[in-house]
């Protein structure tokens, strides 16, 4: 796996993703709605020595990327499938409701949905014609990101979770299989079960690079902040450090100092205006000696 | 029961929708649950799962699914509409039932069922997930110690936008029969204030627009024992909801509540043991989660995992069909009150 850096910049308030309360989330979905108020995070942060990015095919930010001057710089790490944009628009309900709306563009609807709904521990064996359409939806995930300098790709938590909970490692091996020799870039997993999912890679030795919530507060770190913790510390799977604010309730100040001596890779950090991208990003910087 | 002394509850999906395929995750995940079959009654489907290899432990009807498999529990997750008619199927076999809700298509349905698994004996439970997030947990603690006063009022709304352009309207309103913006949202929000505040009296409600079978929005106003005054407003319109949000202001004699899935804020007149006056503010990262998994939102896996645990100790769970049972007379009530522009006294509705 290549170097990846220590600060990554992330990509949910862009997508209208915020846990501090109704107004932030809302304020995030009207705000990054228009591309002209992604770019100048994405400007200062290129400014403050930020090297790459989480990026969602999400119309606003594909429209800020290529908008942006110095994309050409940036590692992008694409998060596939977009979630939250087809929760938006369509009437399903999370990322199973996003892939049926999105395999729709690529006449795929019925088969991927059902194909994913096939995913339980009950399932049969993996046809010829389940690969095939998990390489059809990567293509169709990827094709948005073929002009750009992608580093490695992220399986979100939703798709990751699925096939945790199914106990299914081979549905996960076909994707790390897919993006190591179809795009010769590095797989890797989000997930919101960072703990029961750690566990899991080391059961199926799976050596796969790792993005889950882990913060301070413990916020949203499952089973528990200690399991994590100690998991994390145990780990040989490179750790991408997510919700390091505890979802905004933490001043980076406060957050910070406790990721420094955890066995963490890299710390994603969403930025939802320019004070705080200087603000955070500073202090992360220093904080983190990047 | 029949799970008694067991350690594991035994499960069959009926329905693999996409809220089958979150139910799936969600009892893969739980220790004490184990997914044993899936019996998909829609023809096409049921084929297609065939094909991409899932040929094993599914079966097209209940009749061939309870001749091949002993489940100790069966999750609904099919359109309301078929609610009734699985649960006269599923009942002879004695088993727990677990339904997505709504609980049914009518609230003549819902009594039907409801009668039907209490002669039973039957463990019954829905998957209302409000009830089960931390914020409104600590709401309703909140509201018992008594912190606001007397309640006087509720403002209350539920958001999901479903419907925010024209083009998008018949793709995305779902077909009158298995419910829309009532059954569904609306549903989903007098739950969760029957939950928080008990049983409503009498409700008034409007509808928008007018001259379509399915409303894209509701006005509700309902009156409370003790005089509590609420006010709803249920819409699938607005945009900025890409997930059913859910904001209730309680306002007191001591002061005021607000809450939502993503925060809380209590404001208070003069300073008690707790709280100083003015505003007090939660997040969710303020209370620390007891649940050991978490999937596509907080309170899903807590409500589920809430009846497979009293499915397994022998006790009813949190929400169970009683209370959905109350949720359908309100949905009863709203329609009366728009087809006869009236106020709708909720005792009349039997």
């Amino acid at each position: 796996m290549e170097q990846m850096d220590k600060i990554i910049l992330g990509s949910n308030p862009f997508e209208g993703v915020g846990y501090l309360s109704r107004e932030q989330t809302r304020h995030y979905l009207e705000f990054f709605s228009k591309i002209e108020n992604i770019t100048p995070i994405l400007d200062a942060s290129f400014n403050l020595g930020i090297r790459s990015f989480l990026a969602s095919s999400n119309e606003q930010i594909l429209g800020a990327m290529k908008a942006f001057k110095n994309i050409d710089e940036m590692k992008i790490y694409p998060i596939i499938p977009n979630a939250y944009e087809y929760a938006r628009d369509a009437t399903d309900k999370g990322v199973l409701g996003t892939i049926l709306h999105k395999a729709k563009q690529i006449d795929l609807y019925r088969k991927i949905r059902l194909g994913l709904r096939a995913l339980t521990k009950i399932r049969g064996i993996l046809t010829k014609d389940m690969v095939t359409l998990l390489t059809n939806l990567m293509d169709f995930e990827m094709s948005s990101f073929k002009r750009y300098n992608v580093k490695g790709v992220i399986l979100h938590g939703q798709v990751t979770d699925l096939a945790l909970s199914a106990d299914n490692k081979e549905i996960l091996t076909v994707y790390i299989n897919l993006i190591r020799d179809n795009y010769k870039i590095t797989p890797m997993l989000a997930t919101h079960n960072f703990g029961s999912l750690l566990k899991k890679l080391k059961e199926w030795d799976l050596d796969i690079p790792v993005m889950g919530p882990f913060n301070k507060k413990g916020f949203m770190m499952k089973p528990t902040q200690d399991e994590v913790e100690q998991l994390v510390k145990e780990t040989k799977s490179y750790i991408i450090a997510k919700k390091v604010l505890a979802g905004g309730r933490l001043a980076p100040e406060e957050a910070l100092p406790y990721l420094v001596d955890k066995n963490i890779g890299s710390v994603a950090l969403g930025i939802g205006s320019l004070p705080e991208a200087y603000h955070t990003l500073a202090v992360a910087k220093h904080t983190l000696q990047y | 029961m029949k799970t008694d002394n067991k350690q594991k509850l035994r499960v069959g999906i009926i329905g693999s929708g996409p809220i089958g395929g979150v139910q799936s995750v969600l009892l893969n995940f739980h220790p004490q649950a184990e997914l044993t079959a899936v019996c998909e009654p829609d023809k096409e489907q049921f084929h297609s799962l065939q094909n991409i290899g899932m040929a094993e432990n599914l079966y097209p009807d209940t009749k061939s699914f309870f001749a091949d498999q002993e489940v100790d529990a069966v999750w609904i997750c099919g359109p309301p509409s078929s609610h009734l008619s699985i649960v006269q199927e599923t009942i002879p076999h004695g088993v727990q039932i677990f339904i997505s809700p709504p609980l049914a298509e009518s609230f003549v349905s819902a009594k039907k069922m409801l009668q039907l698994a209490e002669e039973a004996s039957l463990n019954h439970g829905t998957g209302y997930h409000h009830p089960f997030q931390r914020m409104f947990q600590e709401a309703k603690k909140y509201l018992a110690s008594n912190i606001l006063g007397d309640i006087k009022r509720v403002r209350g709304s539920i958001h999901w936008s479903l419907i925010v352009s024209g083009k998008d309207r018949d793709s995305n309103i779902p077909i009158n029969k298995d419910g829309g913006l009532i059954l569904h949202s609306g549903g989903s929000l007098f739950m969760l204030l029957h939950w928080l505040l008990g049983p409503a009296k009498s409700l008034h409600a409007q509808i928008s627009p007018f001259d379509v079978p399915n409303p894209e929005g509701s006005t509700i106003l309902l009156d409370y024992p003790g005089g509590i005054l609420s006010h709803l407003d249920i819409s699938w319109r607005r945009p900025g909801y890409p997930q059913q949000t859910v904001l209730l202001t309680i306002e007191g004699t001591r002061g005021i509540m607000e809450v939502c899935s993503d925060h809380l804020k209590v404001f208070l007149h003069q300073k008690t043991s707790r709280f100083d006056s003015g505003w007090t503010c939660f997040s969710p990262a303020d209370f620390q989660s007891n649940s050991p998994f978490f999937y596509y939102e907080e309170g899903y896996y807590e409500c589920t995992a809430d009846f497979i645990e009293s499915c397994l100790a022998g006790h009813k769970p949190v929400i169970g069909w009683t209370e959905a049972k109350e949720v359908m007379k309100m949905v009863e009530a709203v329609s009366r009150s728009v087809r006869h522009n009236k106020t709708i006294n909720l005792d009349e509705v039997e």
